[in-house]
C-alpha cells in the first residue's frame, strides 16, 4: 500500500479546493488586468477622436466661407464626444463638467453660426480657446486614467 | 403652480440650431421667445425643459436661449424653481446655469 492510497478521502478534496482557487484567483486577476487593458485603449481612442473634433474645429473656424453642413456636423460630434466622457467606462473618471462645458463653448459658441462668421486666424482667440480645451480635457481623461485604472 | 413640461426634441426641433432669428426657423433666440418667454410671464407656472433627445445642442443655442432671459429681462430669483432643466447630460445643465449666472453678473 503507497502513502497517497493511505491518506483519507478529504485530503484529495482539499488539494482540489486549493487548485480550484489558484485557478479563479488567476482568472480573475486576468480578467481585471484585461478590462483595465481595454479601458486605457477606450481612452486613447478617445483622446485621438478629441483630436480629430479639434482638426475639424480648426478647419471650419479657419475656413473662407462659413459650412452650414459643417456647423452641424461639428455641433453633433462635440455633443456626442461629450456624452462619451460621461458614459461607462469614462464616468468612472469622473472628469469635471466644467471641463466639457469649456469644450463645447470653445467649439462652438461663438464664430458657428451664419450671422457670426469671421475667418479666424491660427492664433486667433477662438482657435486658441479651442486648442486649451481639448488639451486640458485629455489632460484630466489621461491624469484620471492612470490613478483608475493604472 | 402649474407645471409645464417642454420637451425641445418633440417641441420644438430635434436639430436645434443657431443663435438668431437670422440664422434659422431653430434657433435660441426663437426657442426662448416662443417657448421660454410666453410661459415664464406666467407667475404661477414653472417649466421643466427636457434636453435629452435634441441632438448637437450648440453653445450659441444654449447661450441665446436661457442667458437670453436675462437679458429679456428677467432675474435669477425669478428664474429660481420655476426653470427647471433635466438631462442625462451634467454638462448641458452646468453650461446652462454658467449663462444664467454670467448674464445675471453682468446686468447687476
Amino acid at each position: 500500500m503507497t502513502g497517497a492510497d493511505a491518506a483519507p478521502w478529504w485530503v484529495h478534496g482539499v488539494t482540489w479546493l486549493v487548485v480550484a482557487a489558484g485557478w479563479y484567483t488567476v482568472h480573475r486577476a486576468t480578467l481585471s488586468r484585461e478590462r483595465r487593458r481595454e479601458k486605457r485603449d477606450a481612452a486613447k481612442q478617445l483622446a485621438s477622436d478629441l483630436h480629430e473634433l479639434e482638426k475639424s474645429a480648426r478647419e471650419f473656424h479657419s475656413a473662407e466661407r462659413h459650412d452650414e453642413y459643417a456647423a452641424a456636423e461639428l455641433s453633433m460630434r462635440c455633443d456626442r464626444l461629450i456624452k462619451v466622457v460621461q458614459r461607462a467606462p469614462f464616468d468612472e473618471l469622473k472628469i469635471a463638467p466644467s471641463l466639457m462645458t469649456s469644450l463645447r463653448r470653445a467649439v462652438t459658441c461663438h464664430n458657428i453660426d451664419r450671422t457670426a462668421f469671421s475667418q479666424q486666424a491660427a492664433n486667433s482667440e477662438i482657435q486658441r480657446n479651442i486648442r486649451c480645451a481639448i488639451d486640458d480635457l485629455i489632460d484630466a481623461i489621461e491624469e484620471a486614467k492612470v490613478r483608475t485604472w493604472a | 403652480m402649474n407645471t409645464v413640461k417642454i420637451d425641445i426634441a418633440s417641441q420644438f426641433a430635434r436639430y436645434p440650431a443657431g443663435r438668431y432669428k437670422t440664422d434659422g426657423p431653430y434657433s435660441g433666440e426663437v426657442f426662448r421667445e416662443s417657448f421660454l418667454i410666453p410661459q415664464l410671464k406666467n407667475p404661477d407656472t414653472c417649466i421643466v425643459v427636457q434636453l435629452d433627445g435634441a441632438r448637437g445642442l450648440a453653445s450659441s443655442f444654449l447661450e441665446e436661449a436661457f442667458g437670453g432671459l436675462i437679458r429679456a429681462g428677467f432675474n435669477t430669483q425669478q428664474l429660481h424653481g420655476r426653470l427647471v432643466l433635466e438631462s442625462k447630460d451634467a454638462s448641458l445643465i452646468h453650461e446652462i446655469e454658467e449663462y444664467i449666472g454670467e448674464q445675471a453678473e453682468s446686468h447687476h
